[in-house]
């Protein structure tokens, strides 16, 4: 599959590079970083797949590193980014959230490690994360500096003996003191309402993450009091599809640790949390501008009285032909980038007594001519306790003797929330 | 504490060799005599080595250290050496020893790394001990290193090709295998090196489907790609009309532009109508339902290959109406990564190409939201495009209309574009649309008004065609383009403007000529491509005023002073520095001006006219995503639309199926005469009174032994894993009818032959035999009256691969030595069975498990003394260096019994002193389960010489219950727990069960015949032939006792 991996910083240094199939000299990184030079000045994306005479270079940038996989021969390219994703999650997880140079600087032994492991002739060899963190510990500040000072080794020295067989996401023999597990049921609303506050799409994108404290090989099985409404999930391999499709629950062994179970979509959503109200108009040399947010009133479920919208935060990219604006709010605080043209509404918390708006005029660059769209506005929020699919859990059964003590948790946020003045 | 604070940060190795880049002071510190030291030197050459720098010339001094004891060295020692092994291969051979020695670790992932390395180095000159190297591993008791071997046989095909014979058998070997983690990867290795031998798969298919859905996800993806090939040669088309239909979607695209739309339903209607007669009709081969049943689950896979992958193999083998199903799935990738989106677009782009209707019900999933990359944009709007129907037109259209407000150009003008294409489509919106692009030719940005304008001028030149079924003013359009050329400065849209006014200057006649005075004037400064259009325009308009007949004196001088335009662009044109326009302007000059030369062909002059004016073909529009057609989707070649180096095309259906029978269980035996012959079986057979109960009874305590020396626990691990064998094994069956046979014939009571004495009978009976097992006897008949027709039907073939892999490897742990007198040192043993042959024939293959009880380590365990008989053998394992407390460590020993009661007897030494152990041979391991079945088939037919022995068993009750509960099955399984044989055929009412296998100190063939008796509920007919009487007899003893327990 693979034949060789290059991770580049973002101004175009190799950092990392690793061979599988004999050398391929660094120069084809040219190739790449030609493209990215070039999508940098058009403004453009650079595009995942570039053919060079002799090579395929397939890449993702995440954070602020490229990782450029070069192909020789036929293979199936979501497969290969998918590897890569792979290879940065399991970056994200032992070197913390961001990856940036430094970072891989910082750990290049455990990145040329991790990438041994992980492939072999270019293929993906061992990728489950807690089977990988048995064989080469994570870091921790801690540790390295214990290793830094001791100088004692990352490689553990007890390699897995346990079996490597059919459940390869769990090891055996995980003791807790108290059994635990956490679900977090999180819900992503992805919509565009057009500028008579119509939804032109509207879909939520849900996820649950499980955090998983139990000892043992606990058997679980969750069921949903509206499992009907789930007819388009993906699951995590632990996950056994058979019982999916007989009896719509969900039967799995768990990975020790955090993990996301499934994911799912759920169209046909019709109520949103939210109104926002855009009234923009421009005219000669100048422009009104009235933005006016509030709850709708939704079916919130038992807790309706405590659920607040929090985090709100509107953002308005006007044309580059605006020069200032003078606007102001009468909830939260507002900015505007100057280089960018991007006006900034950070509301918070929508209050009960009154509803935030936000007016005002923008001025044009002297001698620009009005643009002849409106922006669309980009609005961001987070509900804690509420999911607004109305997804909910409704028992867990556990295999082991112990009783887990559970926990469950919704928020629903904004995905791609559009809104069309 | 500063330097402390600088040791935490890996990241001083990267700055630090700038400055400090001597390559000796590495080496010393290579040389020296600390691990901490030379970790330390190999992080600074990994770095520098990360840099870019050539840090090959170390490589001696680093390839020393591939001994060291230091897991944390060792590995950075391996990583270095795979990096450079290729320039520095003479040194790299160096290495090899060490690296040998490691596959023998105890650690399972110790030997596959080691496997790993030593085959990643890419020296042709050691593709030799690779091989040796896998073919050890392929015999691994761990699946990892199994797994490890399955990838190292690709690496050896890449790295000389001469191997991939050899390889090839060896991958047969893994694909054998049951453990998921093997199985996957060899799948993955069969991609690689040998994607079309398909005959390797026949075997496995159906376990394969069957697994799938535990395969890591990176071997799900590969499988789906070979499984769809796979279906592609090997199964019919589902339905017939499935690649027609493709063919006459496409023509329909083309050809029914303009028709109008009820006519199109009517089209789709009768299509789907015609599939779902065609599915009514076809029958889907079973094995072919299987992998469409098996494969389904895997579209909720979290990874987007593997959901791609399912996606395409149903777009390509499953029946149309239910390659529906994967629209839904698709479409959800789009929520992943943008590289993911593009690749997923990509796919759906072609795939709404062949099959819009697929993607219809997600119309909304494709509009753009901002921030979605350009290239996304781009198919996210051809896609819009070909999904617009009549009925959704309004909704993609407004949608446009908001898209052509963006401030990003580039994409309102590819807005524009799929306007045009809806307009095309769609009659309906046609005028609609002209309006809207003509009002977008206001727009001040260029781009927009130049992509407007050629999207017209197509929308003209078809519509103008049609004819005057629309009420759209084209003069109007043609006149405010013609105004434009005032103002627009894109070559692109004015060379389609021009073109424009040349092809209907007879709707403008009176602004025409005027443009062509403009366009003269401003010839020289004009693009490339407009300056042959202003060549076209005038020749075009040279002939439009050129009318004899016209007595129109204003036309006439029109004409006049039109062709004094004319040849004063053509006089400009001769001098032009591009020689397309010099060319074009003297042809035009020779076609149009007769001048005074007669040589002038008559007939060009004739048909001058119509050269220049006639109709012209309506254009036709292809997009990449069509051309991608002839790639299999969710290839690269797909994507980079040109064949990749590896890339095969997908198969077509074959016309006829090939047999199917191919991926039956290979153990399928035929009895040659059993369809020519009838015969009275069971009559008046003179030996049937004969009595059994041997009378030599006393040895059974000897086996009995066997039984008593498993401990509690196993005994009930032992029957879980049972019940589940017998549930799979039900599963297997399931189709098969369930009823059990009625006992309608009269069975001889207990009969023994002792093969010397009754060798005339045996040919009689053994025909019988062979009737009965395929169920035609004569009472049988007469009770159903089926006759011969049906006899087929009532084989059912077993599939020993099924059932005999549910069978554990090794048979039941025994005691070799215990604890207790031996000073802490507990040692098990078990014979091993299953795939993995000893290196020489007639040798077990002894499982060693050794643990430590005592609370020190103990040292130095070995084989002492042996005290063996003639001819019997013990390979012995290496020394164990150490035991700690209370670990466990496996050994693997061949021994060669060459006696079926003399046991083994040897001493194992440790540092607590010597003891005396012995192993018994035991019955049910002295056979091995491997038989040529053509040898089988000729035994038993022609068995004249062969010994036997045969006898009625009354079964033990818990037997009783098996064989009510589950059949002859459940017997079979509880005897190949104890016996080592094969088993080779069952009759579908599980009355009766062939066994085989060869013993190993004789080798000779053994064959196992065990059938229920009708009439009598607690007995079987047991019959067992053979030419070794020894084991002939014992076997039948260990046999009696296992049944009557």
């Amino acid at each position: 599959m693979l034949s060789s991996l290059f991770i580049l910083s973002d101004t175009g240094d190799i950092l990392i590079e690793k061979h599988w199939k004999g050398l391929i000299n660094r120069t084809i990184c040219e190739y790449f970083w030609d493209q990215v030079l070039a999508s940098k000045k058009s403004n453009g994306s650079i595009p995942p797949i570039i053919s060079t005479p002799k090579y395929y270079l397939i890449n993702i940038q995440r954070d602020k590193v490229y990782f450029l996989a070069v192909l020789q021969s036929e293979v199936q390219p979501l497969l290969v980014i998918d590897f890569l994703q792979r290879i940065y999650e399991t970056f994200v997880s032992y070197f913390g959230s961001t990856i940036t140079d430094g970072s891989i600087k910082d750990h290049f032994v455990h990145v040329y490690q991790l990438l041994d492991e992980m492939g072999d002739n270019g293929f993906p060899f061992t990728t489950e994360l807690n089977f990988l963190k048995e064989m080469i510990k994570p870091t921790g500040v801690l540790s390295s500096v214990i290793s830094g000072v001791t100088g004692s080794s990352n490689v553990t020295d007890a390699l897995p003996n346990g079996s490597l067989g059919a459940i390869n996401w769990r090891k055996t023999g995980i003791k807790y003191a108290s059994n635990e597990i956490f679900f977090d049921v999180i819900e992503e609303i992805d919509c565009i309402i057009d500028n008579n506050g119509h939804m032109v799409s509207c879909e939520v994108n849900g996820e649950i993450l499980v955090n998983c404290k139990l000892s043992g090989m606990p058997d679980l099985t969750l069921t949903f009091n509206n499992p009907r409404m789930l007819d388009d999930v993906s699951f995590h391999p632990c996950v056994r599809y058979s019982k999916w499709e007989n009896d719509r629950v969900l039967s799995f062994i768990p990975p020790d640790g955090q993990f996301k179970l499934f994911t799912y979509r759920v169209k046909g959503v019709t109520q949103l949390p939210l109104f926002v109200k855009p009234q923009i108009s421009f005219g000669e040399g100048g422009g009104r501008v009235n933005v006016s947010v509030g709850p709708k009133v939704t079916n919130f479920g038992p807790q309706q009285s405590k659920t607040v919208i929090e985090d709100v935060m509107v953002t308005i990219p006007f044309s580059k032909s605006v020069s200032t604006t003078n606007l102001t709010c009468n909830v939260g605080s507002y900015s505007m980038e100057e280089a960018t043209k991007v006006c900034k509404w950070n509301i918070g918390k929508i209050p009960k007594e009154r509803s935030p708006l936000l007016s005002g005029y923008v001025n044009l660059i002297p001698g620009q001519p009005a643009p002849e769209s409106n922006p669309s506005l980009l609005v961001q929020f987070k509900i804690t306790g509420f999911a607004i699919s109305g997804l909910s859990i409704d028992v867990l059964t556990c295999s082991e003797a112990y009783k887990p003590y559970k926990g469950v948790r919704a928020i629903t946020k904004a995905g791609k929330f559009q809104v069309r003045a | 504490m500063n330097t402390v604070l600088n040791n935490i940060s890996q990241s001083r190795y990267f700055t630090d060799t700038a400055t400090n880049t001597k390559i000796e002071e590495i080496k010393k510190q290579l040389d020296g005599p600390s691990d901490a030291q030379k970790i330390e030197a190999m992080k600074k050459l990994i770095a520098m080595l990360s840099k870019g720098r050539d840090v090959s010339e170390a490589f001696p001094a680093v390839v020393k250290n591939v001994i060291s004891k230091n897991l944390e060295l060792k590995k950075l020692v391996y990583m270095y050496l795979v990096h450079y092994s290729e320039i520095q291969h003479n040194s790299a051979l160096l290495s090899i020893n060490t690296i040998h020695k490691s596959l023998y670790d105890q650690n399972q992932v110790i030997r596959a790394t080691s496997l790993r390395v030593m085959s990643s180095i890419r020296v042709v000159e050691i593709v030799e001990v690779i091989v040796m190297a896998i073919e050890k591993c392929l015999k691994d008791s761990s699946p990892f290193v199994r797994k490890a071997a399955a990838f190292a046989i690709s690496k050896v095909c890449l790295l000389d090709s001469d191997k991939q014979e050899a390889m090839i058998e060896y991958l047969d070997v893994l694909l054998n295998d049951n453990s998921i983690m093997v199985l996957g990867a060899a799948m993955v290795t069969f991609s690689e090196i040998c994607p079309d031998r398909f005959d390797l798969l026949h075997q496995h298919y159906r376990k394969i489907c069957q697994l799938l859905a535990d395969f890591d996800e990176w071997s799900q993806a590969v499988t789906l790609g070979v499984l769809m090939k796979y279906a592609r040669t090997q199964f019919k088309s589902p339905d017939s009309s499935i690649d027609d239909r493709d063919s006459n979607k496409k023509q329909k695209k083309k050809s029914t532009s303009f028709y109008s739309d009820d006519e199109d339903e009517d089209d789709s209607v009768s299509i789907s109508k015609h599939s779902f007669n065609s599915m009514d009709n076809e029958e889907i081969d079973p094995d072919h339902r299987l992998l469409l049943k098996s494969t389904l689950p895997l579209l909720q896979s979290r990874n987007n290959a593997v959901v791609m992958a399912v996606s395409s193999l149903y777009f390509y083998c499953a029946p149309v109406i239910e390659a529906q199903k994967v629209g839904k799935s698709l479409v959800r990738l789009l929520r992943n990564s943008p590289e993911a989106q593009y690749i997923v677009l990509t796919n759906i782009a072609t795939m709404v190409t062949m099959r819009p209707n697929m993607f219809e019900p997600f119309l909304s999933e494709f509009f753009i939201t901002s921030g979605d990359p350009e290239y996304c944009i781009k198919l996210k709007l051809e896609i819009l495009t070909r999904l617009a129907t009549p009925s959704n037109i309004s909704r993609i259209l407004k949608e446009f209309k908001e898209y052509v407000k963006n401030e990003d150009k580039i994409f309102v003008a590819a807005t524009i574009h799929s306007i045009g294409t809806c307009a095309t489509n769609i009659p309906d919106v046609t005028e609609s649309c002209i309006y809207g692009l003509v009002s977008l030719l206001s727009n001040p940005s260029s781009v927009v008004v130049a992509e407007s304008v050629v999207v017209l001028k197509r929308l003209l030149q078809m519509n103008a065609k049609e004819g005057n079924t629309s009420n759209i003013k084209y003069e109007n359009i043609i006149l405010h383009l013609g105004k434009l050329l005032d103002t627009l400065q894109v070559a692109n849209a004015r060379a389609s403007i021009i073109w424009v006014i040349g092809e209907y200057s007879y709707k403008v006649p009176l602004v025409a000529p005027d443009i062509l005075r403009k366009l003269a004037k401003s010839f020289s400064d004009e693009d490339d491509s407009v300056k042959l259009q202003i060549l076209v325009l005038g020749s075009k308009l040279y002939f439009q005023f050129n009318n004899d007949n016209d007595s129109n004196s204003n036309n006439r001088k029109v004409f006049e002073k039109v062709t004094l335009l004319f040849q004063y662009v053509l006089n400009q044109a001769k001098f032009d520095l591009n020689y397309d326009v010099r060319d074009n302007s003297r042809m035009l000059r020779h076609l149009l001006f007769s001048s005074d030369d007669q040589q002038k062909p008559a007939q060009l002059l004739t048909h001058a006219r119509q050269i220049v004016i006639n109709e012209k073909p309506v254009p036709t529009e292809t997009s990449i995503s069509e051309d991608r057609q002839r790639f299999i989707l969710g290839s690269l070649s797909h994507i980079v639309n040109h064949s990749a180096l590896g890339y095969q095309s997908l198969p077509s259906f074959p016309e006829q199926a090939p047999d199917p029978s191919v991926r039956q269980p290979i153990q399928k035996w035929v009895a040659p005469n059993m369809m020519n012959e009838k015969k009275i079986i069971f009559g008046n057979n003179p030996n049937n009174d004969a009595s059994f109960y041997s009378d030599d009874e006393q040895e059974d305590d000897e086996d009995y032994q066997d039984y008593e020396e498993y401990d509690d626990d196993e005994n009930e691990e032992q029957e879980e894993e049972e019940e589940e064998d017998q549930d799979e094994l039900e599963k297997f069956f399931d189709d098969s009818p369930k009823k059990k046979k009625k006992p309608t014939k009269k069975a001889a009571k207990g009969r023994i032959y002792q093969g010397e004495q009754s060798e005339d009978d045996n040919n009689g009976d053994d025909e019988d035999d062979m009737d009965e097992l395929f169920g035609l006897k004569p009472s049988n008949k007469s009770a159903n009256g089926n006759g011969q027709e049906n006899l087929m039907e009532l084989i059912n073939v077993l599939d020993s691969e099924s059932l005999y892999s549910n069978i554990s490897t090794t048979s039941i742990k025994k005691v070799l030595l215990k604890q207790n007198t031996s000073g802490g040192l507990g040692i098990e043993y078990c014979f091993v069975r299953g795939a993995y042959q000893p290196t020489q024939p007639s040798y077990n293959i002894i499982q060693l498990y050794l643990k430590n009880h005592s609370d020190e380590p103990i040292t130095d365990i070995s084989i002492g003394t042996k005290n063996l008989i003639d001819g019997a053998d013990i390979l012995e394992f290496e020394t164990i260096d150490s035991i700690d407390s209370q670990q466990v460590v496996e050994k693997q020993m061949e021994i060669k019994f060459n006696s079926t009661s003399q046991s083994l007897k040897f001493e194992i030494l440790s540092n607590k002193g010597s003891n005396q152990v012995s192993i018994l041979p035991i019955i049910g391991e002295l056979v091995i389960p491997t038989l040529e079945i053509n040898s089988l088939q000729e035994d038993w037919c022609h068995g004249d010489n062969v010994e036997k022995q045969q006898d009625e068993i009354e079964m033990g009750d818990s037997t009783i219950v098996k064989i009510q509960d589950g059949g002859l099955d459940s017997v079979l399984l509880y005897i190949l727990e104890s016996v080592n044989l094969k088993p080779i055929a069952i009759n579908q009412l599980k009355s009766i069960a062939y066994l085989a296998g060869t013993t190993l100190i004789k080798n000779e063939p053994l064959y196992v015949e065990i059938s229920k008796i009708s009439n009598n509920n607690t007995n079987l007919l047991c019959v067992i032939k053979c030419n070794d009487t020894l084991v002939l007899q014992n076997l039948f003893k260990k046999l009696r006792d296992i049944l009557t327990k």
